[in-house]
């Protein structure tokens, strides 16, 4: 197994686990025994294959992608699932807070038959900042007999609904409630303007009770007993309503409306849910009769890592549902992370889809080979930014915000997924800092106190107006270089691709956050303030020391030069080595299509023919990246040899070399004739003296040539 | 083969592509060249042989090596140049995107003191064998 397999193994055999364990660099280096930059090499081709997702931040983490999105074609092959049972040591690799899948793993063994637990384990933030809520919940499902009716309070989009359905699947996995037990979900607003409809739909009616009454009707309390009767919007429960619900909540009796016999029975574990303030919205004696109100955080509530991880989970919704990879550009992700999002986790999902729509009707229309979301993408509200994060970014989980809505208790930071979460969210403020985009800057500031963002942090800007992602390079390529020394003055490097219709108005709002020290770039931006040094004066112009010299001018840098960051490592300037077999594949698929007159699959294969062949009559070993490169060589020479193409004239003592490396030049004049013989065409014997070369790794013609000089 | 420079007075960057008889750079060198303009990058693109940058190193800029033909990057490390062997995935696949970035990390490191040719009309960097120390050390790792 390849060293890459081995990781990708290892990555997905996290994925057996409860929640989806992410792994950085080190710790996969650390469980394989291997040095971090090779962790780190292999990590980065495996995500662009395709099959391991990242979530950015310092460090960058990693997880393999789901088993049921096929890695892209061409790919050699995703190993089968993992059936190692054994998830990642919980001691050294701490997994992120749950991370919600829709559904298990093709293959693999059904974690939520692991027990109870692992139900709440599919949400986003259960160990993170719905751990009360989750601890709540399965207190009032737990409490004998048949649980505890709880209302669930939180601003619109929270996930109450799904919330509730949670509770729901953990009440029957934990045996109290039976298999197949009823779940029935209603909207109180649906038949607000009618109380007495809405009455009857809840508690049945009997005949003639009111107008149109004309049979005896069961209602959704008597559907649901033995289960779950979940109500949405339970303000909109009138006060009459209410009070019928206290017989049922006391004792488990109720009557049908217009029924005046026995009363009936039914056994339901009420859950209502609510935006409004309960002491408001709902009867005291009502309120009285919910021992447990649980409140679920607004997303700006939430610590920003769990932004990140529903951003990538609705992401990667949206990818298997078009059974594509869904990439997106640092800015549209900055966007997505900062963006105030009224509508929470719903919004957010609906944003992320429409932004996916409009990238996919991009993609069908032939603009790209994958499906890349990019700003031009997104819906105008997510591009406009919006007002500050309530909470600072970086904040841990709201301490004492969540007093106002509830008895619910806010997370604390102590408990280790709070911890990571702020230690997470703390490490993104100078690039979330780029997301804010400036733009909600007039709608009311901050709280005081509340942003831990350094005011005006220092950045540099790298840009590009095409969505070819050239600002990410340059980026790598100034960290690379300036690494040490941005580190030193606090300066962050921030890729920016826009479009060119937003370039003035979107680097006018970077400069409100931003003290932008320089921008490095393939076009010069709108802003005559700002110095701008064009990526071909940094190739071969004195760029690098005009840069160098703006950072080091005094001003420049932040106020208060924020905790040097911890440099990455080095960016991997080539692409990592690819495995021979992915390299002749590639070889084939290029030369397939430039070749006309060689059949390239056959003169790929006869071309590795002729080294082997060269190999066994010498006993030498060719290195495998010479081989690639003669092969494709001898390609191209075969193809141009057939259309009787000329040679160039190239002086090459040939005699010399025969009479030097006679065993040598003979075995590879024979693998040559060989393959001359099987493609039928004759190449000039400057091609021996050229290959002999090649095989020993001797620059002959330069030895023999500085002999003679000498 | 001379490209108006479109920024400041920059010259354009003479890269060599090197391979045996130039036979199969070809595709690599329009891909190479695309890259560059898609950076803006003023930037020409020569696929030659051993023998033609052995000849008139002083035309180049940088130089870089197809797989097949790494024996002689020592011989030809001592013509100063900036040089690198093609790594032989991006190679293979003529990713002009990716040997563009190796080119770039290539190119001489910045240098602290004021440097000699940069107030020079169309100073073009030296290419002495210690202002290209960077360039050297830089030879890419997955080739070696």
């Amino acid at each position: 197994m390849t060293r890459r397999e081995r990781v990708f193994r290892l990555l997905q055999k996290g994925k057996t686990g409860p929640g989806s364990p992410a792994w950085t660099a080190s710790q996969v280096a650390s469980a394989l025994g291997i040095s971090r930059c090779n962790a780190s090499r292999e990590l980065n081709a495996l995500y662009h294959q395709g099959r391991v997702n990242k979530i950015p931040g310092k460090p960058v983490r990693f997880y393999a992608r789901s088993v049921e999105q096929p890695p892209p074609p061409g790919d050699p092959g995703t190993p089968a699932p993992a059936t190692e049972p054994a998830g990642p040591d919980p001691g050294r690799l701490p997994p992120l807070p749950g991370l919600r899948r829709p559904g298990p793993p093709a293959g693999a063994a059904l974690p939520e038959s692991a027990g109870p637990e692992s139900v709440f384990g599919e949400l986003v933030g259960a160990r993170g900042s719905l751990r009360p809520a989750v601890r709540q919940a399965q207190a009032a499902v737990l409490y004998p007999p048949h649980g505890l009716a709880t209302l669930l309070l939180g601003p619109t989009g929270v996930g109450k609904s799904l919330f509730a359905q949670i509770m729901y699947r953990y009440a029957v996995a934990s045996g109290r409630l039976r298999p197949g037990a009823p779940f029935v979900a209603f909207n109180c607003a649906d038949y607000a303007h009618n109380p007495q409809l809405l009455l009857s739909q809840l508690f049945g009616a009997a005949r003639g009770s009111y107008t149109g009454a004309q049979a005896d009707r069961a209602g959704l309390v008597e559907k649901a007993d033995g289960g779950v009767l979940f109500l949405d919007e339970i303000h909109r429960l009138p006060s009459e309503g209410q009070e019928m619900f206290f017989p049922l909540l006391d004792e488990g009796h109720f009557r049908r409306l217009g029924e005046t016999g026995a009363e009936r029975h039914a056994s339901v574990l009420l859950i209502g849910a609510t935006t409004q303030d309960p002491a408001a919205a709902l009867l005291e004696t009502f309120r009285r009769r919910i021992p447990i109100t649980i409140h679920l955080p607004g997303l700006a509530e939430r610590p920003l890592v769990e932004r990140a991880e529903l951003i990538q989970l609705f992401l990667d919704r949206e990818g298997r549902r078009m059974g594509k990879t869904v990439t997106v550009t640092p800015l549209a992700w900055q966007l997505l992370l900062s963006y105030e999002c009224q509508g929470n986790v719903g919004q957010l999902r609906s944003d992320i889809q429409m932004a996916c729509a409009d990238a996919f009707l991009e993609y069908r229309s032939g603009g790209r080979a994958g499906i890349l979301v990019d700003v031009a993408h997104l819906p105008e509200r997510v591009r406009r930014g919006g007002a500050p994060h309530p909470g600072g970014w970086g904040s841990p989980p709201a301490q004492g915000d969540g007093g106002r809505a509830g008895s619910a208790t806010p997370p604390k930071s102590a408990t280790p997924a709070g911890r990571r979460a702020c230690r997470g969210s703390r490490r993104q403020e100078p690039a979330a800092a780029l997301g804010k985009n400036g733009k909600g800057l007039g709608k009311g500031g901050r709280k005081p106190g509340s942003s831990r963002v350094p005011p005006r942090a220092a950045a540099l800007l790298t840009l590009c107006l095409s969505r070819e992602g050239s600002a990410v390079q340059l980026q790598q390529w100034v960290e690379e270089r300036l690494g040490p020394q941005l580190a030193r003055l606090g300066v962050q490097v921030i890729p920016v691709s826009l479009l060119e219709e937003e370039v003035g108005s979107t680097l006018a709002a970077l400069l409100r956050t931003l003290k932008v020290v320089a921008v490095v770039g393939t076009v010069p931006p709108p802003l005559p303030e700002v110095p701008y040094i064009s990526l071909h004066e940094l190739v071969v112009g004195d760029g690098w020391r005009r840069l160098e010299g703006l950072l080091a001018s005094p001003g420049t840098t932040a106020v208060n030069p924020a905790p040097a960051p911890v440099p990455g490592p080095p960016a991997v300037v080539t692409r990592p080595a690819a495995a021979l077999s992915d390299i002749v594949a590639a070889l084939a698929a290029s030369l397939r299509r430039c070749l006309r007159r060689v059949d390239a699959d056959q003169a790929v294969a006869e071309g590795f023919a002729v080294i082997q062949q060269w190999e066994r009559e010498t006993g030498q070993r060719c290195d495998p990246d010479t081989a690639v490169g003669v092969v494709m060589h001898l390609c191209c020479a075969a193809e141009r040899a057939r259309g009787g193409e000329p040679w160039p004239d190239v002086p090459m003592d040939l005699q010399r070399m025969e009479a030097e490396f006679p065993r040598a030049w003979q075995a590879t004049a024979r693998a040559l004739a060989a393959f001359e013989r099987r493609l039928g065409v004759r190449l000039p014997e400057l091609e021996a003296g050229f290959l002999l070369q090649a095989l020993l790794q001797r620059d002959l013609s330069a030895e023999f040539h500085s002999e003679r000089s000498v | 083969m001379s490209v108006p420079a479109p920024q400041g007075n920059h010259p354009a960057l003479r890269v060599a592509l090197v391979c045996s008889f130039g036979m199969s750079t070809s595709l690599l060198q329009e891909s190479l060249e695309r890259a560059a303009r898609a950076h803006s990058l003023d930037m020409v693109v020569e696929a030659v042989g051993t023998a033609e940058v052995r000849q008139h190193p002083e035309s180049y800029d940088a130089i870089l090596l197809g797989p097949q033909v790494r024996y002689a990057r020592q011989s030809l490390a001592r013509l100063g140049k900036p040089l690198a062997v093609i790594d032989p995935f991006v190679y293979a696949t003529a990713n002009g995107e990716a040997a563009l970035r190796m080119l770039l990390a290539l190119m001489p490191a910045p240098v602290s003191a004021p440097s000699e040719h940069g107030n020079a009309p169309g100073g073009r960097p030296s290419g002495t064998p210690s202002s290209r120390g960077g360039g050297q050390r830089r030879s890419p790792r997955a080739t070696e």
